[in-house]
């Protein structure tokens, strides 16, 4: 009998506006069986810091947020 | 055509004929060359060969073709009962493709069974080379029925009742916990009436830019598209991060819809209020707050409450998009 616990992300939404979510998973196992799993959720936004961000979700946003991207997310936040 | 018999006690020709007994046994004989072939005794029982042989209670007569005299021989023997047109058997279990039935129930096939009517597969029962069990058919419906409880069992731990459509998981019922699983990744429905999925976690709530945090706890449920989080930001030097909202809302905020929230403690935040709401903006993964200074009618929306040490915890309903 061996635990494992893993942590992985398992989703990665884009969003219109360029807003990047991503899910975590932490998975506890027993001999390849789960005995538990849990979730984490992030959410970044066009432009933010990707310090400590997975590198598979920096790959997304990096392809995901063009210099028209950033733009239109920041007009779209000084109207709010 | 004529057939010649010879009565003549199978003396005068010694070749064939009907022979009788000598005596008043009323034994009666057919020889062929000159040999008795059958016999038929007094009690109108039959034998054949040279020294009659009248078998025994049960036996049928079996042919032993054309070049040797018939013999007596026991029938091969059945345990199904006939019954008018039904047949029966009621004593014990019956097996296909096993020796051992009785493992099965009264009766038991190892292999494929396929039932079918009017020509068409109607139905389909696979075993247990793949692991599967299956209850197919290629158009209509397969229905299962009871005038009582219908229980679906699933009994090894790991294991699940599963729902499926259009080759994709809709549904779980687990067999190591209680209640049901909807999938891992939503499978959204338009219909307003569908119930779609369910989800819990955590999320770090953040102000973001070069803000420093002593707390950033967050959690979420999801059910449908109505997603509730609570949230506890302590924010310990500000920086670059923002004055009026928490970022990293686990789910994309909609719009038409006011998502607003309540705040359960503040403490030094920035403003001076008796009153402190939080909205989630449309369209953003952000949290602002509206407060009021002193009693009016009007609260002042995206107060700008963070600063250095400024703690608030709540939490918000919103629907998301």
């Amino acid at each position: 009998m061996s635990l494992t616990k893993t942590t992985a992300v398992d989703q990665i939404t884009v969003q219109e506006n360029g807003s990047i979510l991503y899910r975590e998973a932490t998975r506890i196992m027993e001999d390849g069986n789960e005995l538990s799993k849990t979730y984490h959720r992030s959410s970044l936004t066009p432009a933010q810091d990707l310090t400590g961000v997975p590198a598979n979700v920096v790959a997304i946003c990096n392809t995901v947020w063009t210099a028209e991207v950033i733009a239109a997310y920041q007009a779209q936040q000084s109207l709010s | 055509m004529t057939t010649n018999i010879n009565a003549d006690n199978g003396v005068v020709s010694g070749i064939a004929g009907l022979k009788t007994s000598a005596d008043n046994s009323g034994v009666l004989a057919l020889q062929t060359n000159g040999t008795t072939a059958v016999t038929v005794n007094a009690s109108q029982a039959i034998g054949v060969g040279s020294t009659p042989s009248f078998g025994t209670a049960g036996q049928v007569l079996t042919s032993a073709g054309s070049g040797a005299p018939p013999t007596w021989a026991t029938s091969g023997s059945s345990q199904w009962t006939t019954s008018g047109s039904d047949i029966y058997y009621n004593t014990g279990n019956v097996g296909v493709g096993t020796t051992t039935p009785s493992s099965f129930g009264k009766f038991g096939v190892r292999g494929a069974v396929t039932l079918a009517t009017w020509g068409a597969t109607s139905g389909h029962f696979s075993d247990a080379s793949t692991g599967s069990f299956y209850i197919t058919h290629a158009s209509n419906k397969v229905a299962l029925k009871t005038d009582a409880d219908l229980e679906l069992f699933c009994n090894n731990t790991g294991d699940s009742i599963i729902f499926s459509t259009n080759a994709t998981e809709r549904l779980r019922i687990p067999s190591d916990s209680a209640g049901i699983t909807f999938p891992a990744t939503q499978s959204a429905s338009s219909n307003a009436n569908t119930l779609d999925d369910y989800e819990e976690g955590t999320w770090t709530p953040t102000v973001g830019g070069t803000a420093t945090h002593s707390s950033q706890l967050g959690s979420y449920v999801k059910i449908g598209k109505t997603v509730t989080v609570t949230f506890d930001i302590a924010v310990t030097t500000l920086g670059t991060g923002s004055t009026t909202n928490i970022q990293g809302l686990p789910f994309g905020v909609g719009s038409g819809a006011a998502n607003d929230g309540a705040t359960g403690y503040f403490s030094a935040i920035a403003i001076n209020v008796i009153g402190l709401t939080c909205y989630g903006a449309a369209g953003t993964n952000s949290i602002y707050f509206n407060s009021m200074a002193a009693a009016g009618t009007t609260s002042n929306l995206n107060a700008a409450i963070f600063g250095n040490s400024a703690r608030v915890s709540g939490s918000l309903t919103y629907f998301t998009s």
